[in-house]
């Protein structure tokens, strides 16, 4: 939710023409990549609220700017956080218009600051998921409310709608084929990084109780306030208390989506019928009818991409440790279905190799919420780009060392690349590996432990490098090469000592916003850049 | 050891590897330069690369063979990793459509980042997997004649024709490098107005092909 250029930085960098996206469609990575938000900071107070004096405005921006495409033109308006009734909402808008969007604390006690959009009164929800009514009124005014037909996205999306968030909206006109509404789709888009998928699994999974169009009744008295770390929690909100400031959208106004009727979605009691008492699925054969079919999951083109990458991917991970060894390994496919299920959870944020890392982690680090998002998508360049800091510290520990990369057209210290990008995995065992891990997310000496670590294994072969006269080819394939060479205590050693050499030098070479080898929450940010994730 | 500067040979020609994830670039890799297979290799992150020696049209060429992730969105070793290449093989899987598909993208990577006279071939690897096949050879076989490409399909499991997809490029990378040569000298103005020296490829490669059987 942080505003302001911050995350950019250097992570604005390296997006040039030069980035292809190979696993994602071109048009779905362009439009991630254009997107981005400008906020600019104004401290000057709130004036055409309508919000009642129950609301605690906890953040405020004026003239925040959204541009929904590369080409149109921003959407201007203020931004405010706001609590009511112990709800987190989301509001966006002039005095022309707004949006209130809930959010949904996702975060653990360590991460309290961990937010999703939604709109799904159902514990069931998907996160990542807020999506627009129709509420385009004819005085040009729009609010984002309810739900997106998924059918203005494309061939691949299916119609019926989703669950709504009715209560949240705030204009009472409605007009079909608006032509401002493919616009407040894309806003809110935006903020919400709405995932086409989740949602369209979500509306699937609601759509199945069709037969009437009387929705909204129920949902709006069984309206739940989910803590997705919590689910026994799940019921503990009661649907008046949830109620947005304004709440015009009375069930006899709910609005057409799109022109079509929305079709009701599964109420909490269709949904506890699932589940046992503690909030467990009992029944999973019978709510699989209501996810995703076969024939829908064949449409969605990225969906299979991603799903034909994870299955690439998790047979060829660590297939070798005794956890993953063997043939129809129980655990490969928990790991497969762990990639699959985030990668619906944040559809927008694509898939990379990497995660598998994420999900080692996952297993041994408690505040593993943060990596997925640091690691998918374009947080992956961020991350990938700190590698490029690393010839500063050289420079700075062993000045002939970086001179001889120098001379030997070098500098772009390539070799590195794996090294930084998946930290050392490919360089150390398993074991190892654990102990390395250990070692980089304490922070000890630096977050960014593991760029010393990579000068502390540069120097410990600087004699064979400069000494052989090593070109760029024969460095990067010996370096290549030193996979289960290195001496992991010894390096671990090196870097500690380069780390207390360096000091304040040292960390001075490194900018701020790289993100460290271990990345910890300090200013409600995660490393992300601001053009994807809002 | 393995990163000792071997100067004896008459040519190095720098060849990527490239195509989407999973569709067996390491493999062709490794059958080619260490007759190896793994069917679970790692996927490859960053760039490998690995040379293999050989001899053709009786010059000893060493083939430096490159491997990089297909699926990298951080494509930051891109320029470092096209910078230079004389050839390249631009690899599908014949079991999945989508990656035969994505062959423009990879022509058009090529285009923006290599040389423009970079030699391309196409090869349409596992074909061993018959069975499962969802590419017909003749869809890759026209796809490439409208590129301008060759074309083979290969097999790194089965060792079949990967052998003979570099023999293939290299020689043709070859056949162009001597073409210049001889161009170069008759700018000169030494050489005779000859007309341009016609290298029989498949003789060529079948002069190499008892390293076949001895990889």
């Amino acid at each position: 939710m942080r505003g302001g250029e911050a995350p950019a930085g250097e992570a604005g960098s390296p997006r040039s023409p030069e980035l292809y996206d190979f696993s994602d469609d071109s048009d779905y990575a362009a439009a991630a990549a254009t997107n981005h938000t400008k906020a600019m900071r104004s401290d000057s107070a709130d004036g055409g609220s309508d919000e009642t004096a129950r609301v605690d405005v906890i953040y405020e921006k004026e003239r925040v700017t959204i541009h929904p495409t590369q080409y149109g033109a921003g959407i201007s308006g203020k931004l405010r956080l706001f609590l009511q009734q112990g709800s987190l909402f989301l509001n966006f808008g002039s005095n022309k218009w707004k949006s209130n969007i809930k959010l949904y604390r996702l975060g653990s006690d360590d991460n309290p600051n961990v937010f999703l959009v939604n709109d799904f009164q159902d514990p069931l929800q998907l996160p990542g998921v807020a999506t627009v009514a129709n509420a385009m009124s004819r005085q040009n005014s729009l609010s984002f409310t309810g739900s997106v037909d998924d059918g203005v996205h494309g061939n691949d999306a299916k119609h019926g709608a989703p669950a709504s968030m009715s209560q949240y909206g705030s204009m009472q006109k409605h007009k079909s084929n608006d032509p401002g509404r493919d616009l407040s789709i894309q806003v809110l888009e935006k903020f919400s990084l709405v995932t086409k998928f989740a949602r369209d699994t979500t509306s699937s999974l609601f759509r199945d109780n069709s037969g009437a169009n009387a929705y909204g009744r129920q949902q709006q008295e069984y309206y739940s306030n989910i803590k997705v770390s919590d689910k026994n929690k799940y019921q503990q909100t009661t649907p008046e208390k949830a109620a947005a400031p304004s709440d015009p959208l009375e069930p006899d106004h709910l609005p057409l989506v799109w022109g079509k009727k929305r079709e009701r979605p599964l109420s909490v009691e269709e949904w506890s019928a699932f589940l046992d008492p503690e909030g467990r699925v009992v029944d999973s054969k019978a709510l699989k009818k209501k996810s995703i079919s076969a024939t829908q999951a064949k449409r969605f083109t990225k969906f299979r991409e991603r799903k034909g990458l994870i299955d690439k991917d998790v047979v060829r991970t660590d297939r070798s440790i005794p956890f993953y060894e063997g043939d129809d390994n129980r655990n490969v496919v928990v790991l497969r279905d762990i990639l699959l299920t985030y990668s619906f959870y944040n559809f927008d944020l694509g898939y990379c190799q990497v995660p598998i890392l994420t999900v080692t982690r996952m297993a041994c680090m408690p505040n593993y919420l943060h990596y997925p998002r640091l690691i998918y998508g374009s947080a992956v360049l961020v991350y990938a780009n700190s590698f490029s800091y690393v010839p500063q510290l050289v420079e700075l520990l062993d000045p002939p060392l970086h001179n001889y990369f120098r001379q030997n057209d070098c500098l772009n210290y390539f070799f590195c690349f794996r090294w930084v990008l998946i930290q050392f995995k490919r360089e150390f065992s398993f074991d190892q590996i654990m102990v390395l891990w250990e070692v980089l997310w304490t922070h000890y000496l630096s977050e960014h432990f593991h760029l010393y670590l990579c000068v502390a294994i540069l120097k410990r072969y600087r004699q064979r490098i400069i000494g052989e006269q090593m070109d760029f080819d024969t460095l990067l394939k010996f370096i290549n090469e030193l996979s289960g060479q290195i001496n992991l205590d010894r390096a671990i050693q090196d870097a500690e000592a380069l780390c207390t050499i360096a000091g304040e030098n040292g960390a001075a070479c490194i900018p701020a916003g790289t993100p460290p080898s271990m990345p910890i929450e300090t200013d409600g940010g995660l490393y992300v850049q601001e053009d994807e994730v809002l | 050891m393995a990163h000792r500067v071997d100067n004896e040979y008459d040519y190095l020609f720098k060849i990527v590897l490239i195509g989407d994830s999973g569709v067996g670039k390491s493999n062709i890799l490794s059958r080619f330069t260490r007759n190896e297979f793994c069917l679970e290799s790692k996927s490859t992150i960053g760039v490998e690369f690995a040379t293999r020696t050989l001899q053709i049209e009786g010059k000893t060429i060493k083939a430096q063979i490159w491997d990089t992730a297909g699926q990298e969105r951080y494509r930051a070793i891109t320029s470092a990793y096209y910078r230079g290449a004389v050839g390249a093989l631009l690899v599908y899987d014949i079991t999945k459509k989508q990656t035969f598909e994505n062959i423009q993208r990879w022509l058009r990577e090529l285009r923006d980042h290599a040389d423009s006279n970079i030699v391309i071939m196409m090869v349409g690897n596992k074909s061993d997997l018959n069975h499962l096949r969802s590419v017909p050879e003749e869809d890759g076989q026209a796809l490439a004649e409208k590129e301008g490409l060759s074309f083979l399909e290969t097999s790194a499991l089965e060792a079949l024709n990967v052998e003979k997809a570099f023999q293939t490029i290299l020689s043709d990378i070859h056949q162009i490098i001597s073409k210049k040569a001889l161009a170069a000298q008759e700018a000169a103005g030494s050489g005779p107005p000859i007309q341009g020296t016609t290298i029989n490829v498949t003789d060529a490669s079948a002069n190499t092909r008892r390293r076949c059987c001895s990889s």
